[in-house]
């Protein structure tokens, strides 16, 4: 039931049948009309023409050699192909938005070349849909339906490590069984042979209640034994647990991180594997124990008298309808407490992440009535839920013990009619009683066991989100000199939305590139893809002639530095955060870096100097200081290249001046790539790249982009009239 | 349009300087192409070929604030509101954004189950019957300030659902705990 079909092979055949010699090389739905309803519509490419086919019939054909571009656009719910011949643009079809990765293909391909040529051909009829040509990063979402069972398997692995711990626990549970089916057989015994002939010999009844005492206490050391195996055992799993999902966190595309709301990853290391933890405590080994019980108990009373156990067992499918009406009522008003959960959590956490706004705008009733709102719905579920198992509880325990007043009624008679010995009866009942419990456990096991998958799965698919990048077997590990070259890239960060487009540039070692232009043109994907964050989609990017993706990445991250408009700091002492990328820095590395940095005189000022705690993201100090702080990690870094996104745009002038004179001494002698917005920082430049949405404007240093009177020239001069204007305007007002 | 008109057009709208201008209804005409597209006339002389319409408040007014934008996605004014133009126009014009915005009404709920993390849908729209798949996550339904619902699937197709209360108990529950 998925909206990616593949083309019917009949159109195939027909396309094929009519021009033998012209097979269909690509294809792509095209299930839209024009007033936008459905259709089963197909865009079929060969060699020489388009065929657009509608329920089989053959409705449009374009010559590939008389369009002068396909193009297929993407809009917020559905796209067209459109085909511009020489004269005039002509919407050959429309797709809903699912499409759009197929069409852009179908379009890349068509508008890239001319007709392939007969090898070509030859090696583009193995039956591939553009699509699974590969080119684009695989998009996670397409991805096919996991499997509940594998996932179980693999959450068993995890318990491989604890086998010892486990047969342990399993062995106590066993034990633990055993001593609670042993008690009523003592019972049995005391009643039949002694109580009911009246009869009393200290010894052997005392011995009875001894054994009895003995049996209880042997139980309960068990029992705790069993406990503590267990806490232990599920604690380490979740710990191991833990371990395995922030070391896949750390691994993650950045792709993934940015597709998922904040709250989500983090949720699935700390409440998915809570979940699971719990199952595993409370349901895990519970279970096998339980079956156990239950199989037991089973054979001992149906070999014990077949009637009574069929008797006790009579009411279950009543228990078992109940509960399993409960269960459906049940089931989404907990995943809807869930799911509540979670947006209050989220709602608290945004607005402490943006209290001052809040306070700033005096917005802090409208936040608490937005809480209220949400809590309201909570409370609504809350009560709901709670009410019907509170009704339902009981009314459950009253049909199984429904079962009991079955069997002791006509187990009575039959004690009455002397076919049964009363002990008989009383062990009888005790086992009943004893059925129960796994009864209704195993009535909520399904359910559990869906919660639990359904956690391992969530978990398990951020583990499985490294290889979007993939590493070549045996990678490259050159020393860099610093030669970086764009070669026709394209990127988009989702399918459908380029956001880089045929960008090519060379940069010779030592040189420093100032990348200009509006926000959103593509700057900072450009530094995001030199750092290998994300792959190309189409074209290559190489360091000293090198392909990045045949480069390690480890290597390659090693000759790279950032310094980012907002650097990060993570808590710790401001040594730690600028010895971040090399652990192994001294002191006086260290103190040498802050130097050049310009961030010496400032972190000694500090009482506690080098040693001072920087709060969470650094907010004890300023901007400057922050920033320069990340340039001295930059500089003990030492990197051959180096990127400047945005590094000086939220400074004062002051401090701007500073950090230029850090950057200076930073930038000498490396590449670099330097972005900003206010074009006076890039006056050191060797060349200023112009981007305008994904390409490449203008090239060359600032006196021949000046001269030349384009879009750079305009960007400078609206940038001095605003400065000019703003001098004046605090000349007047001084 | 020439590119040199455009680079004027960008020139004037430079930053701080830009105030979406409001074309007058009377100063505003369009027509389909031979091709499928099509041509929108301003005022002012310009042509625009191909026209395209944007909504910038799909979901709270989709028939006001109509931006009109050149195949560059530069914009050139904004209608107020389509209920001010001539009915053809307008007709146009909103049978162009029902297929840019492509979000069909689903009109019934054939079958809808889930299964691990996914739910799968047959419907029927008014756009006709399809299947798709959903993510059960907040993000893959959206409350609309008209009390519809867009259900988004795994591909980015978009759907209405209409408002909660109007719902089948059954399927709103489900919504609930999915979502």
């Amino acid at each position: 039931m998925d909206t990616v079909r593949d083309c019917p092979a009949e159109i195939l055949r027909a396309i094929a049948a009519k021009a033998p010699e012209d097979k269909p090389l690509y294809w792509a739905t095209a299930d839209l009309t024009s007033s936008g309803h459905y259709q089963d519509g197909w865009l079929v490419a060969t060699s020489k023409v388009v065929h657009l086919v509608v329920d089989g019939r053959l409705t449009n054909t374009v010559e590939r050699t008389d369009a002068v571009r396909f193009e297929a656009r993407v809009m917020t719910g559905s796209g067209m192909f459109l085909v511009t011949g020489s004269h005039e643009s002509r919407a050959l079809a429309w797709f809903s938005r699912g499409h759009a990765l197929d069409h852009q293909r179908l379009a890349a391909v068509l508008g890239a070349s001319p007709p392939p040529t007969t090898r070509d051909q030859s090696a583009a009829t193995d039956g591939l849909l553009p699509v699974q040509r590969g080119g684009f990063a695989r998009d996670w979402v397409v991805e096919p339906l996991r499997n509940p069972r594998a996932t179980l398997g693999r959450l068993l692995k995890f318990l491989k490590p604890h086998s010892g711990a486990l047969a342990l626990a399993l062995g106590l549970f066993a034990v633990a069984n055993l001593l609670t089916l042993l008690i009523p057989q003592l019972m049995r015994i005391l009643i039949d042979d002694w109580l009911v002939h009246r009869a009393f010999e200290p010894v052997p009844v005392l011995g009875l209640l001894g054994a009895m005492a003995g049996t209880y206490i042997l139980h309960a050391l068990v029992v705790i034994g069993r406990n503590r195996t267990v806490a232990r055992l599920s604690a380490d799993l979740i710990h191991d647990l833990r371990q395995a999902v922030f070391a896949a966190l750390q691994q993650m595309p950045l792709r993934y991180i940015a597709d998922k709301p904040s709250g989500d990853v983090l949720n699935r290391v700390a409440v998915d594997t809570a979940n699971l933890r719990q199952f595993l405590q409370r349901w895990g080994t519970d279970g096998v124990s339980q079956i156990g019980l239950f199989v037991l108990l089973c054979v001992i009373t149906f070999s014990q008298d077949w009637r009574l156990a069929l008797l006790t067992v009579s009411t279950m499918p009543l228990v078992v309808l109940m509960a399993l009406a409960v269960w459906r009522i049940a089931r989404w008003m907990e995943r809807t407490h869930h799911r509540l959960h979670d947006r209050i959590g989220s709602l608290v956490h945004d607005t402490l992440a943006g209290i001052r706004v809040v306070k700033a705008f005096r917005q802090e009733p409208a936040e608490v009535a937005r809480y209220r709102d949400w809590t309201a719905r909570k409370y609504v579920i809350d009560v709901r839920n709670q009410k019907i198992w509170r009704t339902m509880g009981p009314s459950i325990d009253f049909g199984l013990r429904l079962g009991e007043l079955f069997v002791l009624l006509a187990g009575g008679a039959l004690v009455l009619a002397g076919e049964l010995q009363l002990g008989e009866l009383v062990q009888f009942a005790a086992y009943v009683v004893l059925l129960v419990e796994p009864m209704a456990w195993m009535g909520q096991m399904p359910q559990r066991l869906v919660e639990a998958l359904t956690s391992a799965e969530r978990i398990f698919e951020a583990m499985d989100q490294k290889d979007d990048l993939p590493v070549p077997q045996n990678p490259e590990r050159p020393d860099v000199q610093g030669r970086v070259s764009f070669e026709g890239v394209g990127f988009a960060y989702r399918p459908g939305e380029p956001v880089l487009d045929d960008f090519t540039l060379d940069i010779a070692p030592g040189e420093m590139i100032g990348l200009v232009g509006a926000s959103g043109a593509g700057k900072s994907t450009v530094a995001n893809l030199l750092l290998r964050l994300y792959d190309v989609s189409t074209g290559r990017i190489t360091v000293d002639g090198l392909d990045l993706r045949e480069l390690d990445p480890e290597v390659h991250r090693r000759h790279m530095g950032v310094v980012l408009q907002d650097p990060f700091l993570f808590s710790g002492t401001i040594a730690e955060n600028i010895g971040y990328a090399l652990p192994e820095a001294s002191r006086a590395d260290i103190v040498a870096a802050a130097g050049i940095a310009q961030a010496h005189d400032f972190i000694t000022a500090f009482p506690d100097g080098y040693d001072t705690l920087v709060g969470e993201r650094g907010q004890r100090l300023s901007g400057g200081e922050r920033q320069r702080i990340s340039i001295a990690r930059a500089v003990l870094h030492n990197p051959r290249i180096l990127i400047l996104d945005e590094a000086t745009s939220a400074l004062d002038l002051e401090t701007e001046a500073r950090i230029h004179a850090a950057l200076a001494a930073l930038t000498e002698g490396r590449t670099v790539i330097a972005i900003a917005h206010r074009l006076a920082t890039l006056s050191r430049a060797d060349r200023l790249v112009v981007l305008d949405r994904g390409r490449i404007l203008e090239t060359g240093t600032h006196r021949e982009l000046m001269e030349a009177r384009g879009r750079y020239w305009a960007m400078v001069e609206a940038q001095r009239i605003l400065a000019e204007s703003r001098t004046l305007s605090a000349i007047q007002n001084s | 349009m020439s590119a040199h008109d455009r680079g004027k057009l960008s020139q004037e709208r430079a930053p701080g300087l830009a105030l979406p201008a409001t074309i007058p209804p009377h100063d505003f005409q369009c027509e389909h192409t031979l091709g499928g597209l099509v041509r929108a006339v301003l005022g002012n002389g310009v042509a625009i070929e191909p026209a395209e319409f944007h909504r910038t408040f799909p979901f709270s007014a989709p028939d006001e604030f109509i931006s009109i934008r050149d195949a560059g996605g530069v914009e050139h004014g904004l209608l107020a509101d389509l209920a001010d133009l001539p009915t053809e126009t307008a007709e146009l014009i909103r049978q162009e954004l029902r297929r840019r915005y492509f979000a069909p009404h689903i009109t019934r709920i054939e079958t809808l189950t889930e299964k691990f993390g996914r739910s799968h849908w047959t419907v029927q729209t008014d756009a006709g019957p399809t299947s798709f798949e959903v993510q059960n996550e907040h993000a893959s339904l959206r409350d609309l300030p008209n009390g519809m619902l867009l259900l988004i699937d795994i591909h980015g197709n978009r759907y209405l659902l209409p408002p909660r209360a109007e719902l089948d108990g059954r399927i709103r529950r489900q919504l609930e705990a999915m979502f």
